[in-house]
């Protein structure tokens, strides 16, 4: 394996990966952007093939993925503009698009976008009943009925579903 | 592809939880069982609590015992708690209790309705001096109006009546409450006492370091 200290930065910054997603799709991506995902950065540092293979990342979410890391290996950016690209980023995005977005996060571990999404997601759930975070997200209640009654009773002061958004 | 978010890790939605609110965390306990481990984490209520906490319960007069973080929030919000070798009287906040949930808005305070108390015996304080006058029995008499925070300058003549807030070297504001002086000898408490007598509705964002009993120069 040739690391970017033997051939120099320059060298680096022209290096290039070929990502696919599940679709087949295949997306040109610069080295220097796949390595902020921590995934990525170990799989290039073990094998030397170019070609990585996502079985669990559709194109719609690994184009955004792409070009979030693409703008944050970008060093022409400024911090300001890359903060204001970030807030873009998740702003306006329906949730099942973050949800399927969290899933990539956490696949290909990109720490910092998983805290963007994370606020996001963070703002949408405040103030929503217990009922919507369970049909949105697809969880089941594994809880008997006896035992939600006592958690609900436990923390009785959180609950006042008059001020709770179900939408 | 089916959806798998149920396969989410715990880490992430402790790191979603994390973001809303000590309100939303505890109600979303209810969500699964999944959900509930991650919403009692340390991770989540670790961000809850004032970020000196480690500092308010190292320089706590009398142990603060928790086994976990959620534990520590729920016993700074319901006891008040001395520091600095009883120097200071920290007295923390009611959390908002359901009728007042939409107000919880700040990070991790509340005040509904605001009435700190501190209280000293005299004679803990070597050379100081308390007024301990029994005539006077209105306590009105004695009270000063604070103003904690300055309004702007149109409203300025309103408020030259009371006491404004100047900034310390540490970073507090400081405001004098009053002065006290005692002929009365060691018996009996002074008592400092710090209540909202204008807007009486819930409050949120004020965070009370303490109240200061100083001998007078």
């Amino acid at each position: 394996m040739v690391t970017t200290d033997e051939k120099g930065p320059l060298t680096a910054k022209k290096k290039s990966v070929i990502i696919r997603s599940c679709d087949g799709d295949e997306f040109l991506v610069s080295e220097s952007a796949a390595v902020l995902s921590t995934s990525l950065k170990k799989i290039l540092e073990e094998k030397e093939d170019r070609l990585i293979h996502l079985s669990d990342i559709d194109n719609k979410t690994l184009a955004m993925v792409i070009a979030y890391l693409s703008t944050h290996a970008d060093d022409g950016l400024s911090d300001d503009l890359k903060r204001s690209f970030d807030q873009e980023f998740v702003s306006g995005k329906e949730f099942d698009v973050l949800k399927y977005l969290v899933l990539a996060t956490d696949t290909l571990q990109v720490t910092c976008l998983c805290y963007t999404v994370a606020k996001k997601m963070a703002d949408i759930m405040k103030n929503k009943l217990v009922e919507w975070v369970r049909r949105e997200f697809d969880i089941q209640n594994d809880y008997t009925p006896e035992a939600e009654a006592e958690i609900r009773r436990l923390d009785a002061w959180a609950w006042d579903d008059r001020q709770l958004e179900d939408d | 592809m089916d959806d798998p978010f149920t396969k989410l890790p715990e880490d992430f939605v402790s790191e979603i939880l994390s973001r809303t609110s000590p309100l939303d965390a505890s109600r979303l306990a209810v969500v699964s069982k999944g959900y509930k481990s991650a919403a009692e984490s340390d991770a989540v209520w670790d961000k809850f609590l004032p970020s000196d906490f480690a500092q308010i319960v190292s320089t706590s007069v009398s142990p603060v015992v928790y086994s976990t973080k959620k534990e520590l929030y729920f016993s700074l919000c319901h006891s008040p708690i001395l520091l600095d070798a009883g120097k200071l009287y920290w007295e923390k906040v009611l959390h908002g209790r359901s009728k007042g949930a939409h107000n919880f808005l700040g990070r991790h305070l509340m005040v509904l309705g605001m009435d700190i108390i501190s209280r000293l015996k005299p004679k803990d304080l070597m050379g100081s001096k308390f007024v301990n006058d029994e005539a006077d029995s209105d306590a009105v008499k004695r009270a000063g109006i604070l103003h904690l925070q300055r309004s702007n300058a149109r409203q300025g003549s309103q408020q030259q009546t009371g006491q404004l807030p100047v900034r310390r070297n540490d970073g507090w504001m400081e405001i004098e409450m009053g002065n006290f002086y005692n002929d009365k000898g060691d018996d009996g408490e002074a008592e400092a006492r710090l209540i909202e007598i204008k807007r009486l509705g819930g409050k949120s964002g004020l965070i009370v370091q303490g109240i200061e009993f100083r001998p007078q120069a």
